[in-house]
């Protein structure tokens, strides 16, 4: 690995990507073919600057490298923000994956998105989600990864903007918007507390302390990881929150499976992928999240049989089962492991979702299409399932191994993976069956059959395993060359090996079977058992129940909030707070208004009395009898006095 | 002396109110418009010209203003108040331009709001306490007007509550300032010579007990300031005041008389009373808690826009003293960026409330029929404003919110671990409340004519918002430069003193 001076070219190109899809968004009415020519530009661009990068033009080798620099303080300063670039295989791996299936879903349907209304949303939204990927994969810093998942859980709220006048599409998009900004909330969370008990958070730190930066360990802290996990689990919307995706959307279906599905899913998976030895240090904690995991996937897959066949809704939570059996296998198997269950998972839902699109709108066309279309749509059910020969079937098969150790835990998982497994297929059936009820598809183009094609080939076993069964073979007697991620071999041990070969080949030959005998042959079992039960089908199919559940938490918080601010603002601040200042300033002015006026009236009083007293005396003085008294009175007096002093 | 820029600053609004008496309301626009903006001007070249490898107050102007009572006119910017100068630099202009066609009463009104950004711009940059109390207390009066007069149905309540709650948070303030003059000698109203630390030893007698002057002083300061703030459970006048208070009104309340209330706070604790703050800093945490939940809880039950604004305001204002009481670098540079973060977002939400108020003629948006008006189709322009508006708001990366939640959530968390699950709580909450405004508004089928789309005059006004939003979320590095020494500077003095 080597320090670079500069950003790499992809950084720059998924950066100018966001340009154009702002570009884009400002300036449609303006653009030619409402900006279409500016998102070919943005993917050609992108698809170059891999190529260069990656030494694909050239002297041809591809060289580990990162960038760093300081976003909010210096870069390697303890709880600064710092932002950096990393160039490695799984990165570039997933950028790549993600700008191939964007180039071919534009490709396919260009001309599809040219007539809807707002096409120019869908060309702004499919540029910025794939750079959102692209930028959350090549982080080197877990803020940069957030920044990713901003922009493709922002592409999709964009690309669901088509259908926001409809109030049930709108909901759905309010709904959609909500848990991801939840999750990417819980996520800041988590990392700003990982962030202040630690150095500034970086990937790869064991490779990076080669390089002889700085000790880059943090210590651990099981609440700044338990906050991560928990907001990676609302951006990837497993049970129990599938509100979104059941429904029938308006959306054409491959772009909703990419922009609004796949796209955020591979963002908000960059966090879990490259944290996982950070998780790690949670021990059992992680573990339970891989088993709540599980638990989540078999709830999902549940719900998704009592479905109606309505694909939008049998798709998506299809998909949302398979996202929750990926999040199980991190703490199970490994990163690795898991990329192998979403190759799966991806290729399937663009084959679903395209054949969707071709088969449900009934117009003539060559019945050799028609054919190939359905031969993919099988091939892609083949690869979402992990059948032999594909890449997806190695993760079922390393995952069983790893959990032979711990008693059951393997059985729940085959049933998941047997559940999984017939879902998929249940669904391929219903695609088939329904391309022949509606007699033939509509515009079928060799494009779409090609890049149909191409999804399921990005899933095949040799070209990830170098091993054409993809290990199903022992002591891997097929590989024809390295695996392209890394250099693990398949080696169970004998005794393993055909236990657990046993048992998941027998598990997805079973779950084809009863595909098969169920929906294949005639009318779909599933569907009229469950029209028996309609109470139990509302119930589970519109995720038992959680939205009764939300919507009762929301009102216990509204009618909270509606007491507290009313009882303060209302009736304390409004109402007994003036009246009670009122009441007071009135008291003690009426207090002192009356103590006035009793001073004044007993001062008035005391005087009037004093002064009728004089006055009286004064008054019986001229009257005439007083006046002789007087005389007599001081004349008598005046003798004794007189006397007493003549004796002196 | 940078060419008296403050005094030009604070002054220039000043001498647009007295001839605003001598125009006639035609050119009164133009030149309330002019005086704002050269005043603005002023700001944003002090901002520009602010050093950033200096801790120390800069463009200072110091005259003896009441010599016998030591009274100085002392001005100057520097961390604590710079990003609060840019803030109302962007704002007043913002805030005229919006009253640009309003019928009636217009020299009025403008001549309020140039006093009022003369009187914010005063209290900011004061370095004498009583400079500074004259400033404060006269940003008050503005508001008894604009509300009174311009206001809705209950505007006289309403302004005459929003004065007495100033009238009463001023006079604590002004006991506070009598009461630091009278414990000092020689007797003094500066505050760096207040800050030498002369007052921490002082004491008064309390009916019999002695008390230490800085933590009374503190007390009555830090409770005028939250009365003005406003600080939960004091804000009932600022809730009645959002209801009846042109929304111009408001966003000059909200985003311009809060941030500088938080911005005096911090350098009034961290200059004059560190000895109080580090002895209280947990109290200040639980207080900023408090407000964060109280008003997140308030905020899911509102169903106007206004209330709403107002109780994300609180809300948002409980994370800022978080910040400031968590007494470590990240926690108080934040605090002091999210200061701006919150003015702007505050100033996009109000702007974007006055859109939504002269479309459809109501800031309600959810309860009664017909309220829901799902115009994103109509008006998108205003449909991203808002967007951009709440992504801030909530702390999303790529937003300016997002850099101030980050760095106060990095510098709280080590000391008070145990503020994660309430903050993560209100959050959730203020997020909920705010989606779902996003949604009544913008998202479905749209019930009532929402008219045009933002004009060329209301684009000129809210544009350089959003684009502060963005650019303080992507680069914010210039304006955490210019906080960083400041702060960093402050609580070493702060740690070395508790040492």
């Amino acid at each position: 690995m080597e320090i670079r001076q500069t950003p790499t070219l992809i950084a720059f190109a998924a950066l100018l990507n966001v340009c154009f899809a702002v570009g884009i968004i400002l300036g449609s009415r303006f653009l030619g073919r409402r900006g279409s020519w500016l998102a070919w530009i943005g993917m050609l661009l992108l698809l170059t600057a891999f190529g260069i990068d990656n030494g694909f033009f050239g002297d041809g080798h591809f060289i580990s490298s990162i960038y760093v620099t300081g976003f909010v303080g210096q870069r390697f300063e303890p709880g600064s923000l710092a932002l950096g670039i990393l160039h490695d295989t799984l990165g570039m791996t997933f950028g790549l994956l993600t700008a191939l299936l964007a180039t071919s879903v534009l490709f396919l349907h260009d001309r599809r998105f040219q007539s809807e209304v707002f096409a120019s949303r869908l060309y702004a939204s499919l540029l910025a989600g794939v750079s959102g990927v692209v930028l959350a994969w090549c982080a080197l810093t877990p803020w940069l990864v957030l920044c990713g998942c901003m922009l493709s859980g922002g592409a999709a709220v964009l690309a669901l903007g088509a259908s926001w006048v409809d109030d049930q599409e709108a909901d759905r998009a309010a709904t959609f918007f909500s848990e991801r900004g939840f999750g990417l909330l819980l996520s800041c969370l988590g990392m700003s507390f990982l962030a202040s008990h630690g150095p500034s958070l970086f990937f790869q730190a064991a490779s990076l302390r080669s390089l002889g930066i700085a000790d880059l360990g943090g210590a651990s802290s099981p609440i700044g990881l338990g906050f991560l996990l928990v907001g990676i689990f609302f951006q990837l919307a497993p049970f129990p929150l599938l509100s979104w995706s059941i429904g029938r959307s308006q959306l054409f279906s491959p772009t909703k499976a990419l922009i609004c599905q796949l796209i955020p899913a591979f963002s908000a998976l960059a966090l879990l992928f490259r944290f996982e030895d950070r998780f790690r240090e949670l021990g059992v904690l992680f573990d339970l999240f891989g088993y709540g995991m599980i638990g989540s996937c078999f709830l999902a897959l549940f719900s998704a049989f009592f479905q109606p066949t309505e694909w939008g809704a049998l798709i998506g939570v299809w998909f949302r089962a398979a996202l929750a059996l990926v999040c199980a296998y991190v703490p199970l198997a490994g990163g690795l492991t898991a990329f192998a269950m979403l190759m799966g998972a991806s290729s399937g839902l663009l084959v679903f979702s395209s054949a969707q699109a071709v088969f449900q709108v009934p117009q003539a066309t060559r019945s050799l299409r028609l054919l190939g279309m359905k031969v993919v749509t099988f091939l892609g059910g083949a690869s979402a399932t992990g059948a032999l020969g594909f890449y997806s079937s190695t993760a079922g098969l390393r995952v069983l191994d790893q959990s032979m150790a711990i008693p059951g835990l393997a059985a729940v998982l085959l049933g998941a993976l047997f559940c999984y497994a017939l879902l998929g297929w249940r669904i391929t059936w219903l695609l088939v069956k329904s391309a022949k009820h509606s007699q033939t598809a509509s515009q079928l183009g060799m494009n779409t059959l090609l890049a149909s094609f191409l999804w399921v080939m990005l899933n095949v076993a040799c070209v990830w395993t170098g091993s054409l069964t993809g290990g199903a073979l022992l002591g891997d007697v097929d590989r024809l060359w390295t695996p392209l991620l890394a250099p693990e071999s398949q080696d169970f041990g004998l005794e393993n090996f055909l236990s657990i070969s046993t048992a998941y080949w027998g598990a997805i030959f079973v779950a084809f079977l009863t595909a098969y005998w169920t929906v294949g042959r005639k009318e779909d079992v599933f569907a009229k058992a469950v029209s028996h039960m309609p109470q139990l089908r509302a119930f589970v199919a519109e995720g038992y129940g959680m939205s009764a559940v939300r919507s009762m938490i929301w009102s216990t918080c509204r009618m909270l909030g509606f007491g507290i601010s009313h009882v303060l603002e209302v009736s304390v601040w409004r109402q007994a707070l003036p009246q009670g200042l009122w009441c007071l300033v009135a008291g003690i002015a009426g207090a002192m208004h009356s103590a006035e006026r009793s001073i004044g009236h007993g001062a008035l009083r005391l005087v009037q009395s004093v002064s009728g007293t004089i006055g009286g005396l004064f008054q019986a003085l001229h009257t005439g009898n007083i006046q002789w008294y007087l005389v007599v009175i001081i004349g008598f007096g005046a003798c004794v006095l007189v006397h007493f002093l003549g004796n002196i | 002396m940078k060419y008296h820029m403050i005094s030009w600053m604070v002054f220039l609004p000043i001498i647009g109110t007295l001839l605003q008496v001598f125009l006639p309301e035609k050119k009164s626009k133009w030149l309330a418009l002019g005086s704002s903006l050269a005043a603005s001007v002023a700001a944003l070249f002090l901002v520009m010209s602010l050093g950033t490898d200096s801790a120390d107050p800069q463009a200072g102007e110091v005259f003896a203003w009441i010599g016998s009572y030591a009274i100085r006119y002392d001005m100057a910017v520097d961390g604590f108040n710079i990003l609060v100068v840019l803030l109302l630099a962007l704002l007043f202009p913002v805030l005229i331009a919006c009253e640009w066609t309003r019928a009636e009463g217009v020299k009025g009104m403008y001549s309020l709001f140039l006093l009022l950004q003369a009187s914010l711009f005063g209290a900011l940059c004061a370095q004498d306490l009583f400079l500074q109390f004259s400033f404060w207390g006269l940003s008050a009066l503005p508001f008894y007007f604009l509300i009174g007069i311009w206001g809705g149905e209950g505007r006289e309540k309403a302004a005459f509550r929003t004065m007495m709650a100033s009238v009463v948070g001023n006079s604590l303030i002004f006991a506070a300032l009598v009461l630091i003059y009278y414990s000092l000698e020689p007797h003094t109203f500066s505050i760096h010579e207040i800050a030498q630390g002369a007052i921490r030893q002082a004491v008064v007698p309390v009916f019999g007990t002695s008390v230490k002057v800085t933590t009374l002083a503190c007390l009555l300061m830090c409770g005028g300031l939250a009365l003005r703030a406003p600080v939960w459970p004091f804000h009932g006048w600022f809730i009645e005041a959002a209801e009846e208070a042109p929304p111009s009104v408001l966003v000059a309340l909200a985003a311009g008389v809060v941030p500088v209330a938080l911005s005096l706070f911090v350098r009034m604790s961290y200059c004059l009373f560190p000895d109080v703050l580090r002895a209280h800093a947990p109290a200040l945490v639980l207080i900023g808690l408090t407000n964060l939940f109280m008003g997140a809880l308030s905020a899911v039950a509102q169903k106007s826009l206004r209330t709403l604004l107002a109780h994300v305001c609180i809300s948002e204002l409980g994370l800022i003293l978080m910040g400031a009481g968590s007494l470590s670098p990240e926690g108080l540079v934040g605090s002091l960026y999210q200061v701006l973060m919150l003015g702007i977002g505050l100033a996009g939400f109000g702007i974007f409330l006055s859109l939504m108020t002269d479309r459809v003629g109501s800031s309600v948006f959810i309860g009664t029929p017909g309220t829901s008006h799902k115009l994103g189709m109509q008006a998108p322009t205003i449909a991203v404003v808002a967007g951009v508006v709440v992504a801030s708001l909530l702390g999303f990366p790529g937003f300016g919110g997002f850099v101030g939640h980050a760095l106060i959530m990095i510098g709280g968390f080590s000391a008070r671990p145990w503020s994660i699950f309430p903050l993560s709580l209100s959050f959730l909450l203020v997020s909920a409340a705010l989606f779902r405004m996003y949604r009544s508004i913008f998202l479905g089928k749209a019930q009532v004519s929402g008219g045009p789309d933002v004009s060329l005059r209301e684009q000129l006004a809210i544009v350089p918002l959003v684009i502060l939003m963005c650019v303080c979320g992507i680069y914010p590095k210039p304006f955490i430069e210019m906080i960083r020494p400041t702060a960093l500077t402050m609580l070493s003095l702060l740690h070395r003193d508790g040492e």
